[in-house]
């Protein structure tokens, strides 16, 4: 698939972004510079505490940059009309709608009408698997059917930009490489631009354009590399490509290195 | 819609566990609380008069002639009526400007961390010992032992309001904002429902309290309601219709709980059913 | 039953007693009897009493003046806070004496928990009532006003009584059937202790008050009442006389204990005795310390008043015993199983 890198749709220029201030100030991200395009897939990978969610927050517009600027569409974020999407981590459906009543949510925000937006819903429960359940509760879904939910609910109200923070974090093996095999399917459609955070350096690979390493903290972009594996992969043999297993060398040898800084105790425990 | 998919897999759940029981444990739980009662009761009956003088404990049956004459001649119904204007009335005041404090103060920490040490001294303040001042301020009639009745339901709400509003999970608020959800609609459609559950808690547990503030009020002061009744009964050496009266206020504790938790188990459709049940126990 | 009740039972009974009495068992009933003898010979008994009041005058008089040490008794004045623990603490055995009127006694008393009166302190009833200047001007009463009108006058009325059941309910709700009316035709607030009611007619709350003296007469004496009628004066043939007040021991004490009731009875006499032939001075200034809230002014009408109602030979005549029991019966409180009052008044004290 060719993917446009002409005009960014972000553009993060020397962004910083610190927490409390004197002698407990902690510098979470530190001179990123990062383009991301149009319908690109960038993932991000790095050592635990590296302020790859504060990078995902300050895509949102939860937190702003302390220095450096963030645009979007080329202009400020604060100003640019561009719709996001965001997935977190944890569950976040609300327990008390139904499926179908969580995946409406944004579209009744913006006030679209009550049929099409049951229409919407309905179609977009579809495309991730989930006709039959709109109208259990969540707690009457399993964690891979709620993390579903959650990408139908960011996806259904067309954002330009989809964030998204370890959404299959907390799964079992399975039913994270099921969740993977959907998710691709549902960018390949979308061609949506979408951010991904992960721990997962498999993961990243399997589903970036480009990957990104972050250092340990404060975070900085340490490496990024395009993956150059065609569309659609195949997800149950990619891992026996050449390539992959390159960008798996490449990648890890970088990211090890953060890692062991950020985990110093660890380090030792290896060492010895 | 939503309620017949839960209903429907509760109801499935059901035979699943009543085969694992044991043949005793197969009656239903309000039978066994009725058999409960009705032993009780029996025990009761056969003490009182046998083994303890029916004047400090009149035995059941002559409780119950005691109901019974004055629903007849229907001082009962009078006085129960008094009662519960009182308890609605104070309750509903209480409780909407509980909420309404509980939700600004959840809302604003500042106001909260003013507020708080105030709130906290009016907490401490004994209302019982408070109830013959009201009389003095607020007159002998309603008005009196309606400001007591919201004095005891007041804080209870606003204390888990305050909580419900505050405890909500901050993810939730954050995936709203970050759909394009306003302050506002984020506090009708995320912090309202996520706080209802605690909301509710308040309520119920604030319904007994509010009884006991108009059954205060009218110790101190009345010329009718339940409070009078007992008093009456009391003075009079009328165990058994003092305890008439203490058991009909207990009967409406009892039924205005039934009831809430029937409205409960519709707003909180959502909650696992085993959350709806442990608020009495509190009590 | 007997009347000896094995000590376990009787222990059991104190138990239950408490567990049943919510509003009828008092903290009185946790303590134990105070009986035995001081250091110096006195003996030591307890006397409970339902509230702070002038129709317990002879208690305080017998305490301030002496009576009681020179009777040989040290008395504890346990106040109850209303009727109702006060006879309960005699009954349960945890106080010797109290000090009460005929209706509420016998309304307290069935089966076989008795109480025998043993001296009469009060034989008219020192309930008044008293109405507020502005209701008055409304009914058009005044003091000349002939005791028919005035009582035809309370149906429809809010009046301010104590508490449900007590003496003062009990009266006013006497002279409403006197009125010819419903006993229900007025509104009876109860309002607590004499302060709230004499506050809930300054406040122009209720019309009338029915109330122990002094209150009433403080009302009058700050200008917001008129005595209505006046009880203590007997100025109701139909309550001229009545079972005010007593002395009340459990007949058991009375077999066992009869010297100590003897000296019980002596000294409550010479108050009496005191009350019907000092002069008014006198006994206000020996009353002031108990009961500070009030003027002299006050006390001295008051005083006044209880002259005319201490009965010289301490008995209640059949009069004010039929009284009583009138009382009660118009107020539903008279139970089928109560004793007949001539068996619960005994005068082998009085001679």
């Amino acid at each position: 698939m060719s993917i446009s890198h002409d005009e960014p749709l972000i553009e993060l220029d020397g962004v910083c972004r610190s927490f409390g201030s004197g002698e407990t100030r902690v510098d979470a991200v530190r001179d990123v510079d990062l383009a991301i395009g149009e319908g690109e897939i960038v993932t991000v990978v790095g050592p635990s505490g590296c302020g790859k969610s504060s990078l995902l927050n300050m895509l949102a517009c939860l937190e702003h940059p302390d220095r450096g600027e963030l645009r979007l569409r080329g202009r400020p974020a604060a100003e640019a009309d561009v719709e996001i999407g965001y997935v977190t981590q944890s569950d976040s459906l609300f327990p008390w709608r139904t499926l179908l009543a969580n995946v409406e949510y944004p579209l009744e925000i913006r006030g679209v009408s009550k049929a099409e937006r049951r229409e919407r819903a309905v179609a977009m429960l579809a495309r991730v698997g989930l006709s039959g359940f709109e109208n259990h509760l969540t707690r009457q879904l399993s964690g891979g059917m709620r993390q579903r939910g959650n990408i139908a609910r960011a996806l259904v109200y067309d954002p330009d930009i989809v964030l998204m923070d370890e959404p299959f974090g907390a799964l079992d093996a399975q039913t994270r490489l099921l969740q993977q095999r959907q998710l691709q399917a549902i960018c390949a459609e979308e061609r949506k631009t979408v951010v991904f955070i992960t721990h997962d350096l498999h993961e990243a690979i399997l589903l970036g354009d480009r990957v990104v390493v972050m250092t340990a903290r404060p975070g900085s972009i340490k490496m990024v590399r395009d993956v150059g594996l065609d569309r659609p992969r195949d997800l149950d043999h990619i891992h026996e490509e050449p390539r992959f297993q390159q960008l798996m060398t490449e990648l890890w040898d970088a990211l090890r290195d953060e890692v062991l800084r950020a985990a110093p105790a660890a380090a030792t425990a290896v060492a010895s | 819609m939503t309620r017949a998919t839960t209903t429907a897999s509760r109801r499935k759940q059901v035979p699943e566990r009543a085969t694992a029981r044991s043949h005793v444990k197969r009656l239903p739980i309000w039978a066994q609380s009725v058999l409960l009662l009705v032993a009780v009761l029996a025990v009761w009956q056969f003490v009182s008069g046998r083994l303890v003088d029916p004047f400090y404990l009149p035995a059941p049956s002559e409780i119950v002639t005691s109901l019974w004459l004055s629903a007849v001649d229907g001082s009962l119904w009078a006085n129960l009526w008094t009662t519960l204007q009182e308890t609605m009335i104070g309750f509903c005041i209480g409780a909407t400007a509980a909420l309404v404090a509980g939700v600004i103060f959840g809302r604003s920490p500042r106001v909260a961390a003013v507020l708080d040490p105030f709130l906290v001294a009016l907490n401490a303040t004994p209302r019982v010992a408070l109830a013959p001042l009201f009389v003095v301020w607020f007159g002998i009639g309603l008005l009196s032992k309606v400001i007591l009745v919201i004095t005891m339901v007041f804080f209870i709400v606003f204390y888990n309001t305050f909580q419900g509003v505050r405890s909500v999970d901050a993810t939730y608020i954050r995936v709203a904002t970050v759909m394009g959800a306003s302050q506002r609609q984020i506090f009708r459609t995320v912090i309202l429902p996520a706080a209802t559950p605690l909301i509710v808690l308040g309520l119920k547990l604030s319904i007994p309290f509010a009884l006991i503030g108009a059954v205060i009020g009218e110790f101190i002061a009345s010329s009718a309601g339940l409070g009078f009744q007992i008093k009456l009964a009391s003075n009079t050496y009328d165990t058994a219709g003092t305890m008439a009266g203490i058991f009909v206020l207990m009967a409406v504790a009892v039924l205005i709980d039934l009831a809430l938790n029937r409205l409960a188990r519709r707003i909180l459709f959502w909650q696992p059913e085993s959350a709806e049940r442990t608020t009495s126990s509190t009590m | 039953m007997s009347t000896t009740i094995p000590l376990s039972r009787r222990q059991a009974l104190r138990g239950m007693a408490m567990l049943a009495g919510l509003s009828l068992a008092g903290p009185v009933l946790s303590s134990c009897a105070g009986g035995g003898t001081g250091p110096d010979g006195a003996r030591r008994v307890r006397l409970t009493q339902a509230v702070n009041s002038l129709a317990y005058a002879q208690n305080y008089i017998a305490q301030r003046a002496g009576f009681y040490r020179e009777a040989g008794l040290v008395v504890e004045t346990v106040v109850t806070d209303g009727g109702g623990p006060d006879v309960q603490a005699v009954l349960a055995g945890s106080a010797e004496f109290t000090i009460n009127d005929g209706g509420q006694v016998v309304t307290a008393l069935a089966g076989n928990r008795r109480v025998t009166a043993v001296a009469a302190t009060f034989d008219r009833c020192l309930v008044n009532a008293t109405i507020s200047v502005r209701a008055a001007q409304r009914l058009g009463i005044d003091p000349s006003t002939p005791l028919d009108r005035k009582i035809a006058a309370l149906p429809g009325l809010r009046i301010g009584v104590t508490a449900p059941g007590a003496l003062t309910w009990q009266i006013a709700r006497y002279n409403l059937v006197g009125a010819g009316s419903d006993p229900d035709a007025a509104t009876l607030v109860a309002l607590g202790g004499g302060p709230a009611v004499l506050a809930a007619l300054e406040t122009d709350q209720v019309d009338v008050i029915y109330i122990s003296i002094p209150f009433g007469e403080e009302a009058v004496n700050r200008g917001i009442g008129l005595t209505l009628i006046d009880h203590s004066a007997g100025e109701d043939p139909n309550l001229s006389r009545f079972m005010m007040e007593g002395l009340w021991v459990t007949p058991d004490a009375m077999e066992e204990n009869g010297n100590t009731v003897a000296a019980m009875v002596s000294a409550l006499r010479r108050s009496s005795d005191f009350i019907r032939t000092a002069p008014s001075e006198e006994i206000a200034e020996l009353l002031e310390p108990d009961f500070t809230n009030f003027g002299r002014e006050v006390l001295l009408t008051a005083v006044e008043r209880l002259k005319g109602a201490v009965p010289a030979d301490a008995r209640w005549d059949a009069t004010a015993q039929a009284t009583t029991e009138r009382v009660l019966q118009t107020n539903g409180l008279l139970r089928p199983d109560a004793p007949p009052i001539a068996s619960i008044v005994d005068d082998r004290f009085l001679t």
